[in-house]
């Protein structure tokens, strides 16, 4: 039996992924999970790619990850949906790799992205006059980073410079400019969420 | 700086992993890649590709996939269709009762008469007299009804007024289905010999049950139900009961 009549409309596509998420969890309709899950799928498949270099693997384990996801989500609390995404496709392709014991080419992207996950929760969430924080902590805040973190984290957002730029001026690798970057500015947010509750 | 903004669509990371973005798009992808491991993950993902054609038709495939793969269908998707189910499934069934209603009735009433006319079976006089007759009787008795057809029109195109060959006809194209036919001859038998009405009245009848046209019975079997036969009568009254009270 055919379901396309199912396929996700357009008029779904200004709805928020949480406003999507409540309303699957609440109406238990799929159209709702499948135009959230619409948005995400070359992202759990690239994803997926990173662990595991067998092909039949990965489109495996894409459709493990929505079809478990689509069991999980009606009684699941989720406060961010891609924070819970990237939880799900990381624990589910390491659990894979773990049970079959096969060879993984990229086990350092899992240790990686352990530290990383925090990232997703926005200390401001766009606004950023509601912290309220001065100049002078947002600079002691910059200054408590490692060297060459604050040295990519001036370049990229004070002087706008790309990774390709910032590769040039410091002669670090790509890698190594985006790890700065990464683990800087999560550094910086969680400094900066200390003079929040300071000050609150 | 903290800013939170939109995921990379698949050709916005395809276009940055080809280094084909510059100035606000550029810009764009690159923000969003600090703070977005799912993105960042993603194109982890392209920049290990091997095959990226190979790619492209595996998601292509996921995306037909996901909306058609044999998830769980929604508790009143399911209900729906079981209630669906059991309204075709009734349907079906009473339209084959009332479709078959009459092939039920007839079987229930209707009994092969015996020849018990004129010509005695193997009688000499029977065999000089109506040899075409004759044979035709010895085919009703065998039920060879198609046999016992033919021969009978052979006879009455000789002999149009012998009712009792036209009454055996009707019961030989009743037998072969011919219901048309055998109505034909039947009601000719009821309208033109006083002997065989009742027989003749009551096959009619059943022949109209068999073609589900139940008035046209009923009112064949009130006028049996006031014949002198008492036999004839009982069948008439049970008839019209089985038939249903509408045509009593």
């Amino acid at each position: 039996m055919s379901l396309r009549w199912l396929k996700p409309k357009k008029r779904f596509a200004k709805l928020s992924d949480e406003q999507l998420l409540t309303a699957f969890q609440e109406t238990g309709e799929e159209q709702y999970f499948f135009a959230l899950f619409e948005r995400y799928t070359h992202q759990i498949y690239y994803n997926c790619k990173q662990y595991l270099s067998n092909e039949e693997d990965c489109k495996d384990m894409v459709m493990t990850i929505i079809e478990k996801s689509y069991e999980q989500l009606p009684d699941t609390k989720i406060d961010y949906f891609k924070s819970w995404l990237f939880s799900v496709i990381r624990n589910h392709c390491i659990s894979h790799i773990r049970s079959y014991r096969r060879a993984a080419s990229k086990t350092e992207a899992w240790k990686k992205n352990q530290e990383v996950e925090e990232a997703f929760f926005p200390i401001y969430a766009g606004n950023e006059k509601e912290a309220q924080l001065s100049s002078a902590q947002i600079q002691a805040a910059l200054q408590a980073l490692e060297e060459n973190q604050r040295r990519c984290i001036y370049l990229f957002y004070f002087e706008n410079k790309s990774y390709r730029e910032i590769m040039t001026l410091t002669g670090f690798s790509a890698k190594n400019v985006k790890s700065y970057l990464q683990n800087g500015k999560r550094q910086l947010k969680r400094s900066l969420l200390v003079y929040q509750q300071n000050k609150s | 700086m903290f800013k939170e903004t939109a995921c990379l669509s698949l050709g916005e990371l395809k276009a940055y992993h080809k280094g084909k973005l510059n100035g606000v798009a550029l810009r764009r992808v690159e923000q969003h890649l600090i703070d977005c491991p799912l993105c960042d993950g993603a194109l982890e993902g392209i920049n290990s590709s091997l095959n990226p054609v190979q790619d492209q038709i595996q998601l292509r495939k996921l995306g037909k996939a996901t909306r058609t793969s044999n998830r769980p269908l929604p508790v009143f998707f399911n209900k729906a269709v079981a209630v669906l189910l059991i309204f075709i499934i009734a349907t079906a069934f009473l339209t084959y009762w009332q479709q078959t209603k009459g092939e039920r009735i007839f079987a229930e009433f209707y009994t092969t008469p015996v020849y018990e006319g004129s010509l005695q079976r193997g009688s000499a006089e029977a065999a000089i007299n109506a040899p075409i007759k004759q044979k035709a009787i010895i085919a009703f008795g065998q039920k060879d009804y198609a046999q016992a057809v033919d021969l009978l029109e052979a006879h009455i195109s000789d002999q149009a007024n012998d009712f009792e060959a036209i009454f055996y006809a009707g019961i030989s194209q009743l037998e072969e289905r011919n219901i048309e036919k055998a109505i034909q001859y039947l009601q000719k038998t009821r309208l033109n010999d006083g002997d065989q009405y009742e027989g003749a009245t009551w096959y009619l009848a059943l022949a109209y049950v068999r073609q589900k046209e139940y008035e046209k019975a009923s009112l064949l079997a009130e006028e049996i139900k006031m014949s002198s036969d008492p036999i004839y009568r009982m069948k008439a009254v049970a008839l019209l009961e089985k038939m249903g009270n509408k045509y009593q």
